[in-house]
């Protein structure tokens, strides 16, 4: 007897690899993802993000893994599968010379949407993207934004199962990114499953249920954000802007109490630390006599950001 | 298949909002056959006149005959005969350039010939008139060679008739001038290149030589997806990877073949272009549709970007195109250039459609039909055996 109280997720995929020559891209990437859960890919450029989603679009072969959407295997010469996708590129990917809503019926076509019900779909995700006034304008005449929202727009026509963003905010305006955060959180609450990848943590923070910390191809640390705070233990991290010494800096800030970490870097001294507030004059004091010459100070709470310098020991803007 | 109309369609409205793509596909062409034809085809048709000269010395009866050669000639209008007095004074008019060129027979010139001690026409070039002399020079030579030829026959019944009186002799040199000459150098080229007026060859040429400019557009689309990287949502949607190709084939054939026959009906209607049948011109506008997709889809799989794929794909649109005599019957050429310009389809889509413009039917065409689709078949052959790189991300 099997259990059928457990949700069947939307997508899974299991150690996905792939390598372009000598270099590996992507090193055995596997999560899952439930019906309106919101899942991210959070890492820095060239962390395998792009090449994880192609491979899980079926746009990419893979030398390794599996995947599938709604319990059909997806590769890149299924068709199905691909019914249950969609996916918003990161490079915008609508054709300049067609209008919205020639672009919008162009890929309903191809998803197999019937004449009449194309033609109410395209106006609601119109509406759905803000673009409802501008149906009929040829696309080379949009801002950045508005066709940024367009290539969203595109991968929701046909209601998809899973949609796949990758980095939909890259070059966006921060109006224009709000309405994108607001659209993805939407979709969410509605019962979407949803893929997206980012290097801003703030966006991940934000939108994601879960999220799949990726760097080098490999997904270091999956979970909440709770979960992911959890592991440098709800510290915070302190940045000491600073020259002189910073190795002996940091060797003397490691030896203090609630000091879980301190790593030299280019100017500055990254520290863990239980509750920074009040350890603060102990710790200048500690690298001012350690021989390092201290100029300014920045305090961060716990966050996706701490927790991927505590586990790959670099930035994610890096 | 409703994938690859739906592509298909989308494309063909792309082009259609694309000025360039009805620049080169339409304007450019017929606009460079219709000033090629009344440039070249104009001056080609204005009646040749040879103002000429001749001095009669011999006052025989074989400049006689010359005379009338020539006086035949003038009646046709090509020729304008002036007699000179003396040589002197034709060479100082040929140097003046007051005359063309100029015939000298000598003084004796008739009984020389005729008692076979030989002869000679002298024929004074004017180098100021290039084509007018050559034109002299052969009739002279034609004139001699009739000559030499009558005085062979007569000499062969002599030999083998010693006892025949002068008379006779004479009777049998008339005899013989009046019978045809049995063996004749025929239009070795026939109707490929030279039976048509220049108003036809112009748009026929023209409009090979930009088909395949025009198919570019289609074929290299596929490219430009990639590039504006449209191509991943194209390979995300729930279609077969080669519905895509077929898409962009099927847009590049229906482009092909709309470019050329409006070249063929607004040549017809402005220029009097002459196309001949239309059942082997809409044949033979396919076979050349399809060749040039073949060659297209090779070269856009050997490279890697679609600037790359345009500057390619130029390069062998204009190499066949001038090889293959679009700009110039080929077919006319020393025997190299004319036996090379049969390995281009262009060649093979001219002779076709020439044919045609001559009075040729669709099965007279059949052969040039078949290698021109040959060349579509292998180009393409190869070029879809490559495509699947066209149609991946990386």
């Amino acid at each position: 007897m099997g259990d059928n109280s457990q949700p069947v997720p939307v997508l899974v995929c299991a150690d996905l690899r792939r390598t372009f020559g000598d270099r590996v891209a992507v090193d055995g990437v596997g999560f899952h993802i439930e019906r309106g859960e919101t899942y991210g890919l959070l890492g820095p450029n060239g962390a395998g993000k792009t090449t994880s989603i192609s491979i899980i679009a079926g746009l990419l072969e893979r030398d390794a893994g599996s995947v599938s959407v709604s319990g059909q295997p997806v590769t890149t010469t299924t068709v199905e599968a691909k019914r249950a996708v969609g996916l918003v590129p990161q490079e915008l990917a609508i054709y300049p010379d067609l209008t919205a809503a020639e672009n919008l019926m162009f890929f309903g076509k191809l998803y197999g949407i019937g004449s009449n019900a194309l033609a109410q779909r395209v106006d609601e995700v119109l509406e759905i993207v803000g673009l409802i006034d501008r149906r009929d304008d040829r696309t080379d005449e949009y801002s950045g934004g508005m066709k940024r929202r367009l290539n969203i727009g595109i991968g929701l026509l046909h209601s998809p199962e899973l949609l796949i963003l990758d980095e939909p905010t890259v070059g966006v305006d921060p109006q224009s990114r709000n309405a994108i955060l607001t659209s993805v959180e939407r979709l969410g609450a509605d019962g979407m499953a949803v893929l997206y990848t980012t290097h801003y943590m703030e966006e991940a923070e934000r939108l994601c249920d879960r999220v799949g910390i990726i760097d080098e191809g490999r997904i270091v640390a999956e979970g909440t954000r709770r979960e992911l705070v959890a592991l440098v233990g709800e510290r915070d991290r302190v940045e000491l802007a600073a020259s002189g010494d910073l190795a002996a800096a940091a060797t003397a800030l490691r030896g203090l109490a609630g000091v879980d970490d301190a790593t030299p870097g280019d100017g500055s001294i990254q520290v863990v630390v239980e509750s920074a507030s009040a350890r603060l004059a102990e710790m200048l004091a500690a690298a001012v006599a350690a021989g390092a010459t201290v100029t300014g100070v920045d305090i961060y709470e716990p966050d996706l950001e701490a927790v991927f310098l505590h586990l790959t020991g670099k930035a994610l803007r890096d | 298949m409703g994938a690859v109309l739906v592509i298909a369609a989308k494309d063909l409205k792309q082009r259609l909002r694309d000025k360039s793509a009805w620049i080169v596909a339409v304007l450019v062409p017929f606009g460079l056959a219709f000033i090629l034809n009344a440039s070249i085809g104009g001056v080609a048709d204005q009646q040749l006149e040879i103002d000429m000269g001749i001095v009669d010395l011999d006052q025989g009866t074989l400049s006689e005959a010359f005379r009338g050669v020539l006086a035949s000639i003038e009646a046709s209008g090509l020729l304008d005969v002036s007699v000179v007095d003396n040589v002197d004074r034709a060479e100082q008019m040929v140097a003046d350039d007051e005359i063309g060129p100029v015939v000298v027979l000598h003084e004796g010139f008739s009984e020389s010939v005729t008692q076979g001690r030989g002869g000679s026409l002298r024929v004074l070039p004017n180098e100021n008139r290039p084509i007018g002399s050559q034109v002299v020079e052969a009739i002279a030579r034609g004139f001699a060679a009739e000559v030499n030829a009558v005085q062979l026959a007569v000499g062969a019944v002599a030999a083998s008739e010693p006892s025949l009186s002068a008379a006779a002799l004479v009777s049998i040199a008339e005899r013989a001038a009046g019978i045809p000459a049995p063996i004749v150098i025929a239009d070795t080229e026939t109707a490929d290149d030279g039976l048509v007026g220049f108003e036809t060859f112009y748009a026929i040429g023209i409009a090979v030589f930009f088909v395949y400019f025009t198919i570019q557009f289609g074929v290299l689309s596929l490219l430009d997806e990639r590039k504006n990287g449209t191509l991943s949502r194209l390979l995300a949607a729930p279609i077969k990877r080669w519905t895509i190709i077929a898409g962009k084939v099927a847009a590049a054939l229906v482009l092909g073949i709309a470019s050329m026959v409006v070249l063929w009906l607004t040549t017809t209607a402005v220029m009097g272009a002459q196309w001949g049948d239309p059942l082997g011109v809409i044949v033979m506008i396919i076979a050349g549709v399809i060749s040039g997709m073949g060659v297209t889809a090779l070269v856009a799989t050997l490279v890697k970007t679609s600037e790359q794929a345009g500057g390619w794909t130029s390069i062998v649109a204009v190499v066949l195109g001038l090889l293959g005599g679009t700009f110039f019957p080929i077919a006319n050429t020393s025997g190299a250039l004319s036996a090379v310009s049969l390995i281009t389809p262009h060649r093979w889509m001219m002779r076709g459609f020439l044919d045609l413009a001559a009075g040729d039917g669709l099965l007279d065409i059949l052969p040039a039909v078949a290698a021109v689709l040959a060349f579509g078949v292998v180009t393409g052959g190869i070029g879809l055996a490559r495509s699947n790189r066209l149609v991946r991300l990386q």
